[in-house]
């Protein structure tokens, strides 16, 4: 592999993998505190260090995923006095991310596993 | 790109239900996202609206993000439309061949009509039957299988009609007196209603196919 071809292939691999666990992520950031889209999107390039930089206009889809599932509930508020979509918990959302977070642990622990 | 020509094509893009909300926060999000490039000194306004959008997204990526998004919602819709609309045909298929077929001058009916009476029946049934289960597929959120299930529904629903149709006419010829004319006034407008919104619903879903996982 040329080093172009295996940069490109390590960032499709990560695209890959941020497109599967967009939702355990969007639920972790509003476990911390409610959020706008715009608020989430930062706490996520902050938290990961730039390295969970998605396409921000695709977090809104799964924000209503998340909301039609009842596990994220939103409404409109005046925030820095602006109006904005805040989201936060419910709390089966906190259940759900209790879950989720479990299965990636242990998914993430047998990788790591392997690869030693 | 600037964000109001950005926003311009989202809508143009965008399905309709979804539109007024997410429009509104694509739009906070956009200008908070160039003012704080632009405070930052990374960029002049123009040049920070022309990168708030870049990270936004491709405008044909994110307005089809959320159309996937909406889809197996909009089956789940389409399908109690087409239960309602085919449980409807009750009256074109059972209702009105029933009250104003005229009983048969004969000891025993032609096997024909036996038939073609039980027949339509049937269809009709199936019919009702198959959207049952589309609905239930959909809030399994099984869309693709709802789909499937509508298309199948929608015919079963087409095929009563035409059989109910043709249940008149061999009434016809084995009753002259049957008064064909007015049974298909009332036929005629009762199965567009009906027929017209489940088959509307069907054809609904069936596009949002290409949309569905």
């Amino acid at each position: 592999l040329t080093p172009s071809v295996a940069r490109y292939m390590v960032e499709a691999m990560r695209a890959e993998v941020l497109k599967g666990h967009v939702d355990l992520l969007l639920l972790a950031v509003l476990a911390d505190e409610p959020a706008h889209g715009y608020r989430i999107v930062e706490i996520l390039r902050e938290r990961s260090d730039g390295v969970l930089d998605l396409a921000e206009g695709t977090v809104y889809p799964a924000l209503y995923r998340l909301e039609r599932q009842g596990v994220v509930t939103s409404s409109w508020s005046t925030v820095e006095g602006r109006r904005r979509r805040v989201y936060r918990l419910t709390r089966r959302g906190v259940k759900e991310l209790a879950e989720r977070r479990r299965a990636w642990t242990d998914f993430a622990g047998a990788v790591r596993a392997v690869l030693a | 790109v600037t964000i109001d020509a950005y926003l311009a094509e989202l809508r143009r893009l965008l399905p309709s239900t979804k539109r007024g909300r997410f429009l509104r926060e694509a739009e906070e999000h956009l200008r908070d996202d160039a003012r704080e490039r632009a405070q930052a000194g990374e960029a002049d306004p123009v040049a920070a609206e022309a990168a708030a959008v870049e990270t936004f997204g491709p405008v044909d990526t994110v307005a089809e993000r959320l159309a996937r998004e909406a889809a197996p919602y909009a089956v789940r819709r389409a399908s109690f439309v087409a239960t309602a609309g085919l449980a409807m045909l009750i009256v074109p298929v059972y209702g009105i061949p029933e009250n104003r077929l005229p009983p048969a001058p004969w000891s025993d009916r032609p096997a024909v009509l036996d038939v073609l009476v039980g027949v339509t029946e049937a269809a009709w049934i199936g019919a009702v039957g198959l959207a049952l289960l589309a609905l239930a597929a959909s809030w399994a959120r099984r869309a693709r299988l709802a789909t499937a299930l509508l298309v199948a529904a929608g015919t079963a629903g087409a095929a009563s009609i035409a059989l109910a149709l043709a249940t008149t006419v061999a009434w016809r010829m084995e009753v002259p007196a049957t008064p064909v004319w007015s049974i298909l006034a009332l036929l005629v407008p009762a199965t567009a209603a009906s027929l017209g919104t489940a088959l509307a619903a069907v054809a609904w879903a069936r596009a949002k196919r290409p949309l569905l996982d």
